[in-house]
C-alpha cells in the first residue's frame, strides 16, 4: 500500500500560527498539501461546495477554537450537520491557546473532535499526530 | 383664626358697650366664677370671658406643658385674644394668679389695657428671706397631694366615657353641672406654676393704671401681700373689702362690684 | 305602729360627723361624732372654730380655690378629700359632702357638711396607687426595651442591606476578576505562544534571510501583544477608577462634537443621522467616557452600514424609572446575536469580514459604562439593524 500523505486543512485566524504550522509540516514533508482558512464560515463554504469531490476534501483539520465570525465550536456544530454529505472521514484536532479546563471538558464531549491540543504545537507532537494518522486513515 | 381661639379658650362674649371688660379666673376654677359680677356691667361693657387653657371647657389638647410652664404662656394667649378681637379701651380683671398673667401681658404690650383690676393678687406664695408669701414648699406639696386625691368625677378611665358619650346623657348632664372640674394632671402642673412662681420684679415694670381689690380676711393672699403688691406698682390704688375668703367676687359680690364701680368712673 | 323619732338625738348619735357653718366658715353646730373624730370638746368648737381651722395650709388653698367656688356655684359638693387636723395636730383623711342651706329669698344661711373618716380606705387607695405606679413603670420599661429591640432590628436590617450591597460589590469584582483572567488566558496566551514558536524557529539552523523574515513576524506579534496589553491595562484602570469626576454633560454638545470628528466618514457613507435628546438633555457623567461611548457607537454604525441602502442612524435619550437611557439605533448589517451574542463585548472580537473591524470598541465601552454603575444591552436582527440601549445612571436610593 502506497503511503499517501494526507491533505491538511488549517482553520485559524492567527496568521502567524498558520505560517508556523505550515512551515513545520512542509519542512518535514508530512502533508500532501495544505489548505488554510481564516474563519470557520469560509471553511464551511469550501466543504459544502466540494462535498462531492473527495480529493478536495482534507483528511485532517487543525481547528482553532477562538476565531471571529464563526469560532471553532460553531464550525463543529455546522460541520456535524453536513458531515454525512461529505462522504469522507475527517480527523479534526481542536487547537487552542487556552488551557481552560472548561474548554478541554467541552471538547471531550464532542464526537467530531478527535483530540484537543494546546498551542504552540511542537514538532514532536506533530510527528506523533501524523504517525497516528497513518493508522486512522 | 378667631374660631380657633374661641374653641381653645372657650371665649364667651356678653353685653353691649364700646368699652371692653376682660375677666380672667384664677387657679382652680373657670369663667363661671364671674357669674355674680358680670350682670352688673353688661350694659356698659362688652364683656369677654375665657377659660385658661387647661381649665374649665378650654381645649385640653392645647395644653402644652412647655408653653404653660411659665405664666408668660398664658400672657401670650391674652395678647393673642385681644388682637383677634381687636379690642380697644380694655379693663382687664384678673383674679389671683391671673392678676400676674395680666401684669405680664401689659408689660409685653403696654397699650393692651387701659385699666387693670387685680382681685386677691399675689406675686409669690412661698415665703422668702424677708418676704411673707404665706406658705412653705411643704404646704405646696401638701396642695399637690390634695389635688391628686380629688378627682371630682374625673378619673382617667371615666373621662373619655363622660366626654361626649351619647348613651349616657345623664353623665354628661352631671358634668355640665359640676364646676371646677379640671384634669388633675394639668391642675397639678398649673398649681406648680402658680404657687411656685415669683413675679415680684414684674410688679415694678407695670405702668398700667391698676386697682388691687383685697379681701379683709384671705388665707391665700393676705392683706400684707395685697399691700406689697400695691406698694410695688407705681400707678395703683388699694381697696380692702369687707369679705372673707380668697374669692370676694363669689363670697361678697356686692362689695366687690361696689369697689370696681367706684374705680371705673 | 308609730315610732317616736327624736331627730336631734338621731343627728347627734349619727355614725358620720356633721357640722353646720356660717357662710364665712364659723362652725355654729356639730354632732358628737364630729367632735370625737377631731378630738375637741364642744365648747372649743362651736362659735370658736372655722372650717378652715381643721385644714392644713395646702388644704386651705384647695378649700379657697376649688371647694368654695364649686359649692357657691352649684349649691352642693360631694366627695372632697381633705386631711382634717385633730386637736393634737395629727391628721386623718376624710371625705366631705356639703350643701348650702338658703332661705326663701335664696340668701345663703348655713352650710351643712358631712364628714366621713376614710383612714382605711386611704391606706388601700395608697397601696393601689403604688401598685398602679409600679405597673406604669414596668410598662414604661417594657416600652423602652421594645423600642431598643426595634431599633436593634432596624440596625440589623440596615447591616443586612449593607452586607448584601457589599456582597453584590464583591460578586461584581469577582466577575471582573474572572473575566480578566479569561481575557488574559485567551488574548495574551495566543501571541505569547506565537512568540515562543517563532523563537524556536529562529534558533534552528536557518539562513539570514529566513531569520529576517521571522523577525518581522515577531514584530507583528509584539505589536498585537502590546495593543492587547494596553487595552487590558486601560480596562483595569477604568474598573479601578470608581471616584472619577462626573462633569455636567450636554448630549447635543457631545453629539455635535462626535459628528465633527466623523465628518469625513459621514460624508462618504451619505448616512442620514438624527438625534433627539429632549427627554433628558443633560447628565452628570465622566466626560471622557461619554464622548468615547458616543464616538464608538456612531463609528460602529457607520462602519457596519448595509450596502445597498441609505444608512439611517438615530441617537436619543429616554427616562425610565428615574434612569437615564442613551439609545443608538441603526439600520445596518445587524449582528446574529444567537451566534455571537455572548462574544459581543469581549476583547478583540469581530463579527464581520470588514477591513476595519477590530472589535476593541465595545469591550472598552462596556467597561466604561459598568464602572459608573450602568448597563449596556443590544437588540439586533441580521440585515435589519442594531439598537444599543445604555442605562447610564441607575436609580440610586
Amino acid at each position: 500500500m502506497i503511503k499517501k500523505n494526507p491533505l491538511i486543512c488549517i482553520i485559524d485566524d492567527d496568521k502567524i500560527h498558520q505560517f508556523m504550522l505550515t512551515r513545520i509540516i512542509n519542512q518535514n514533508k508530512l502533508a500532501e498539501g495544505i489548505i488554510t482558512f481564516s474563519d470557520g464560515e469560509e471553511a464551511l463554504q469550501y466543504l459544502t461546495e466540494n462535498q462531492a469531490t473527495k480529493e478536495m476534501i482534507p483528511d485532517v483539520i487543525f481547528l482553532d477554537n477562538n476565531m471571529p465570525i464563526m469560532d471553532g465550536w460553531q464550525f463543529i456544530e455546522e460541520y456535524a450537520s453536513i458531515k454525512t454529505e461529505i462522504k469522507k472521514k475527517i480527523v479534526i484536532y481542536m487547537l487552542s491557546s487556552s488551557v481552560d479546563p472548561v474548554d478541554i471538558e467541552r471538547a471531550s464531549t464532542i464526537t467530531e473532535i478527535y483530540d484537543y491540543i494546546v498551542k504552540p504545537i511542537q514538532l514532536e507532537a506533530i510527528e506523533k499526530i501524523f504517525k497516528k494518522l497513518e493508522t486512522l486513515l | 383664626m378667631l374660631q380657633k381661639l374661641v374653641t381653645r379658650n372657650n371665649i364667651t362674649i356678653q353685653g353691649t358697650g364700646s368699652k371692653s371688660m376682660f375677666l380672667v379666673h384664677g387657679y382652680g376654677c373657670d369663667q363661671n366664677m364671674w357669674r355674680f359680677i358680670t350682670p352688673q356691667f353688661k350694659e356698659d361693657y362688652r364683656i369677654i370671658l375665657i377659660d385658661l387653657v387647661g381649665s374649665g371647657k378650654s381645649d385640653e389638647n392645647a395644653y402644652d406643658y412647655d408653653k404653660y410652664s411659665s405664666l408668660e404662656g398664658y400672657a401670650d394667649d391674652i395678647i393673642e385674644i385681644c388682637d383677634a378681637l381687636n379690642t380697644k379701651d380694655v379693663c382687664f380683671v384678673g383674679h389671683s394668679v391671673s392678676a400676674m398673667i395680666g401684669t405680664l401681658a401689659a408689660i409685653k404690650k403696654p397699650t393692651l389695657f387701659k385699666k387693670l383690676i387685680m382681685i386677691g393678687p399675689s406675686p409669690r406664695y412661698i415665703n422668702d428671706s424677708d418676704y411673707f408669701g404665706g406658705f412653705s414648699q411643704n404646704d405646696i406639696d401638701d396642695l399637690m397631694e390634695t389635688i391628686d386625691s380629688n378627682y371630682l368625677g374625673w378619673s382617667s378611665a371615666m373621662a373619655p366615657v363622660i366626654m361626649g358619650n351619647a348613651e349616657r346623657p345623664e353623665l354628661a348632664a352631671e358634668l355640665e353641672q359640676s364646676f371646677c372640674q379640671n384634669n388633675p394632671e394639668i391642675a397639678k402642673h398649673f398649681a406648680k406654676v402658680t404657687f411656685q412662681g415669683d413675679n415680684r420684679i414684674d410688679l415694678k415694670k407695670l405702668t398700667t393704671d391698676t386697682l388691687v381689690i383685697q379681701s379683709k380676711e384671705d388665707a391665700i393672699a393676705s392683706v400684707k401681700v395685697g399691700q406689697y403688691v400695691h406698694e410695688n406698682i407705681a400707678n395703683s390704688k388699694l381697696a380692702i373689702v369687707e369679705t372673707t375668703g380668697h374669692c370676694p367676687h363669689l363670697s361678697g359680690p356686692n362689695q366687690t362690684i361696689e369697689a370696681m364701680k367706684k374705680y371705673l368712673i | 305602729m308609730n315610732y317616736k323619732i327624736d331627730y336631734k338625738e338621731l343627728y347627734n348619735t349619727s355614725p358620720s360627723g356633721y357640722f353646720c357653718s356660717l357662710p364665712n366658715g364659723t362652725i355654729v353646730d356639730s354632732n358628737k361624732k364630729f367632735l370625737e373624730l377631731t378630738n375637741y370638746a364642744r365648747e372649743e368648737v362651736i362659735g370658736k372654730k372655722n372650717f378652715t381651722d381643721f385644714l392644713s395650709l395646702g388644704g386651705k388653698i384647695y378649700f379657697e380655690n376649688v371647694y368654695t367656688p364649686a359649692l357657691k356655684l352649684s349649691g352642693t359638693i360631694e366627695e372632697i378629700n381633705f386631711n382634717f387636723v385633730k386637736k393634737d395636730g395629727t391628721t386623718f383623711p376624710v371625705l366631705v359632702n356639703s350643701v348650702e342651706v338658703k332661705d326663701m329669698e335664696g340668701i345663703h344661711l348655713f352650710t351643712q357638711s358631712a364628714v366621713f373618716n376614710i383612714s382605711q380606705r386611704k391606706k388601700y387607695e395608697q397601696e393601689l396607687l403604688i401598685a398602679k405606679n409600679k405597673a406604669k413603670d414596668l410598662s414604661n420599661q417594657l416600652q423602652e426595651v421594645n423600642k431598643e429591640l426595634l431599633s436593634r432590628a432596624e440596625l440589623i436590617l440596615k447591616q443586612k442591606l449593607e452586607l448584601e450591597e457589599f456582597n453584590q460589590h464583591l460578586e461584581s469584582k469577582n466577575r471582573q476578576l474572572s473575566s480578566f483572567a479569561h481575557i488574559a488566558s485567551h488574548n495574551l496566551r495566543a501571541p505569547v505562544s506565537n512568540l515562543v514558536a517563532l523563537k524556536n524557529f529562529y534558533n534552528e539552523d536557518i539562513g539570514l534571510e529566513d531569520k529576517a523574515m521571522l523577525f518581522s513576524k515577531v514584530e507583528l506579534v509584539i505589536e498585537h501583544l502590546n495593543e492587547t496589553l494596553n487595552e487590558l491595562i486601560e480596562s483595569v484602570k477604568i474598573q479601578g477608577n470608581k471616584d472619577i469626576i462626573h462633569d455636567p454633560i450636554n448630549f447635543d454638545v457631545v453629539f455635535d462634537k462626535t459628528l465633527a470628528i466623523l465628518d469625513t466618514q459621514i460624508l462618504i457613507s451619505k448616512a442620514v443621522i438624527t438625534s433627539n435628546f429632549s427627554e433628558a438633555p443633560t447628565i452628570t457623567y465622566p466626560k471622557l467616557y461619554i464622548e468615547s461611548i458616543v464616538l464608538n457607537l456612531l463609528s460602529n454604525s457607520l462602519r457596519y452600514s448595509a450596502p445597498g441602502r441609505i444608512a439611517r442612524i438615530h441617537f436619543c435619550t429616554e427616562v425610565h424609572n428615574n434612569e437615564i437611557l442613551l439609545i443608538a439605533k441603526d439600520n445596518g448589517l445587524g449582528i446574529d446575536l444567537k451566534k455571537h451574542g455572548h462574544k459581543l463585548f469581549g476583547l478583540n472580537n469581530t463579527f464581520h469580514r470588514h477591513p476595519d473591524s477590530k472589535g476593541v470598541g465595545l469591550f472598552m465601552t462596556k467597561t466604561q459604562i459598568e464602572s459608573v454603575g450602568g448597563k449596556i444591552t443590544v437588540e439586533s436582527e441580521v440585515n435589519k439593524g442594531t439598537t444599543f440601549k445604555i442605562i447610564l445612571k441607575k436609580n440610586r436610593k
